[in-house]
């Protein structure tokens, strides 16, 4: 009976929930609403990475290949107060190289672009840190949260080099961590003519050093070493054309 | 248009109204603090925590399928471990600590004895990613219960979805463990007014009151905080405790104060397991001088004699919850039995 009762909700929820979404697509297609987008590039010597495929770094004097490259963003925020985003923007994103579809981000807005500055953060704050399992981009089968101790990975870089003396010349870098003295999360800042399509160049060589290639190959706990990282990851992002 | 923004409204209350019938209460007596764990971002449901127990019972969450969460954490031990010092695993691996005892988990902020884990959420991730011990990753375990029948039955029971998602695996392990409440020791009865301590069960108290309330905290016996209890370093081990998690020297050589409840069925003790009887344990406090661990938990020493010990010890028994021990519905559950019929 309980059963029963079960399965007769369930269906009346979901036919429900089907007409809500056939009355919503009425109301987008006869009001069109503007929209954001946000398309994130990884680049290598100034030509777009492909992963698996290996590059000459002339600042290494040796070949890499990128196999990983993910992070997290979080809390896009524009500078024009009245142009409301819809409240998905608010949330976090997983931004996978591998993953084509999660380089492209598109917002609803409230109206027309209008900003000259925008922002988001680099990886998920600790009120989120806190608070338990979460599911979608957060999931933990992501493997962007750390087992051993409890932490989200923000930014997550893997690849070989034959400099790198790790096993199988492996460098991996983890960043991650959300409790002072390392808490790695960074905030990125943007100035930008108010276009609804940004595109955003991440440059990896400018994480592909001698430094972190032949001496801080693997990076993958909140310490001192996590932090410099983090810090410079802002500087590899910029607009592009 | 309307008619159906009205059949929507009726069928969401519908809904509605039929989860919080399902949501249940934690349990617990009214001299518990409130719980740490925040339930309305995970609240109970009997499928829930019934999954959950299927899965802390399931060596399917090792990678050769050989070790459970129930193999280092038995119930008819309080979820320990009892006579191994130290846990264990896959290919008879061991680790470097002491399996806890679980119960009363809604009550505790962080996890491990060093702390490193900060939501019971969490937690699971540890052991099972552990090399020593379950060596698996979560992609993999939720790979795996997607491909078997009866976790997509249990999943859909659960989550109204049969497909399993990292989120809802540890939730629903946790929800498993937030009904193992100890609350009804003898302690417990006395504290209901519904027995009373034994003249020596009540020097007991005493002593306990004088010298270990203040880091095992009635009526949890434990203030679940970190601190130095003065054992040597164990010199294979090497282990500092709360320092490798935050790399702050101060935070050296400190260790999870764990409850003194169940103490019968969790020997042996320590973060290390290197004492097995809890006469031992009290030699050890009763060695220590005032200056040789932090003033605020030792600011003078205990001589306690030999019947101090047998008093305290006495105190120390009514701690024991038999009830929530040999609790049957704590134990392997009927779901994993007859499947392994089949």
């Amino acid at each position: 009976m309980k059963v029963s009762l079960t399965i007769v909700v369930f269906i009346l929820g979901s036919l429900c929930s089907a007409s809500a979404q056939s009355i919503a697509v009425i109301t987008r297609d006869t009001q069109p609403a503007p929209y954001i987008r946000l398309k994130f590039q990884a680049q290598i010597n100034n030509e777009p990475l492909e992963l698996g495929k290996s590059y000459y770094v002339s600042g290494l004097e040796d070949s890499v290949s990128i196999k990983t490259l993910k992070f997290y963003m979080a809390d896009l925020t524009f500078s024009d107060a009245e142009m409301a985003l819809d409240e998905r923007s608010y949330a976090t994103f997983l931004i996978d190289m591998e993953d084509t579809v999660s380089l492209q981000r598109s917002f609803r807005t409230s109206k027309e672009a209008s900003y000259n500055e925008f922002s988001f953060s680099l990886g998920i704050d600790s009120v989120t840190q806190n608070s338990g399992a979460k599911g979608g981009e957060l999931d933990p089968t992501r493997g962007m949260y750390w087992s051993w101790q409890s932490g989200y990975i923000n930014f997550k870089l893997e690849g070989t080099s034959n400099s790198c003396p790790a096993r199988n010349h492996l460098f991996q870098y983890h960043i991650g961590g959300f409790q002072s003295p390392y808490n790695t999360l960074q905030s990125l800042v943007f100035e930008y003519d108010q276009s609804s399509s940004i595109l955003i160049i991440m440059d990896c060589n400018k994480l592909l050093t001698q430094k972190n290639i032949t001496e801080n190959f693997q990076i993958m706990s909140p310490n001192e070493r996590a932090m410099n990282f983090a810090n410079k990851l802002p500087g590899i992002f910029r607009i592009g054309p | 248009m309307k008619s159906n923004l009205i059949l929507l409204l009726i069928c969401a209350l519908i809904g509605l109204s039929f989860i919080s019938e399902r949501v249940l209460s934690l349990v617990y007596p009214s001299y518990f603090p409130s719980p740490s764990y925040n339930l309305s971002q995970n609240p109970l449901v009997q499928e829930r925590i019934d999954l959950g127990q299927m899965l802390f019972f399931d060596p399917i969450l090792s990678k050769d399928l050989s070790i459970s969460c129930a193999s280092c954490h038995s119930p008819y031990n309080a979820f320990a471990h009892t006579d191994h010092d130290l846990s264990h695993g896959m290919n008879d691996s061991i680790g470097t600590r002491n399996a806890p005892a679980l119960f009363n988990l809604a009550w505790q902020e962080t996890f491990m004895w060093d702390g490193a884990i900060n939501h019971l959420d969490m937690q699971s991730l540890a052991p099972l990613s552990h090399p020593s011990e379950m060596g698996e990753n979560i992609k993999d375990v939720v790979e795996k219960l997607l491909n078997t029948t009866r976790y997509r039955t249990a999943f859909y029971k659960a989550w109204s979805d049969s497909v399993p998602t990292g989120e809802r695996f540890l939730k629903s392990i946790t929800q498993f463990q937030l009904t193992l409440v100890s609350a009804t020791a003898k302690y417990d009865r006395v504290r209901a007014g519904e027995d009373v301590l034994s003249p020596q069960e009540a020097m007991g108290y005493g002593l306990f009151k004088d010298h270990c309330s203040s880091c095992h905290t009635e009526p949890l016996f434990s203030s679940y905080g970190f601190a130095n209890n003065g054992l040597p370093v164990d010199s294979i081990l090497d282990d500092h405790g709360r320092y490798g998690v935050t790399k702050n020297p101060e935070d050296s050589l400190l260790f999870k104060i764990p409850s003194l409840r169940n103490l019968s069925y969790t020997f042996p003790y320590m973060h290390d397991g290197r004492f097995s009887k809890l006469n031992e344990v009290l030699n050890h406090y009763n060695r220590l001088k005032p200056g040789m661990i932090d003033e605020s938990m030792l600011s003078r020493s205990l001589n306690l004699s030999s019947k101090d010990k047998a008093d305290l010890i006495s105190f120390l028994m009514t701690l024991n919850d038999t009830a929530f021990v040999f609790n049957p519905q704590n134990k392997y559950p009927q779901s994993l039995q007859v499947i392994s019929k089949n």
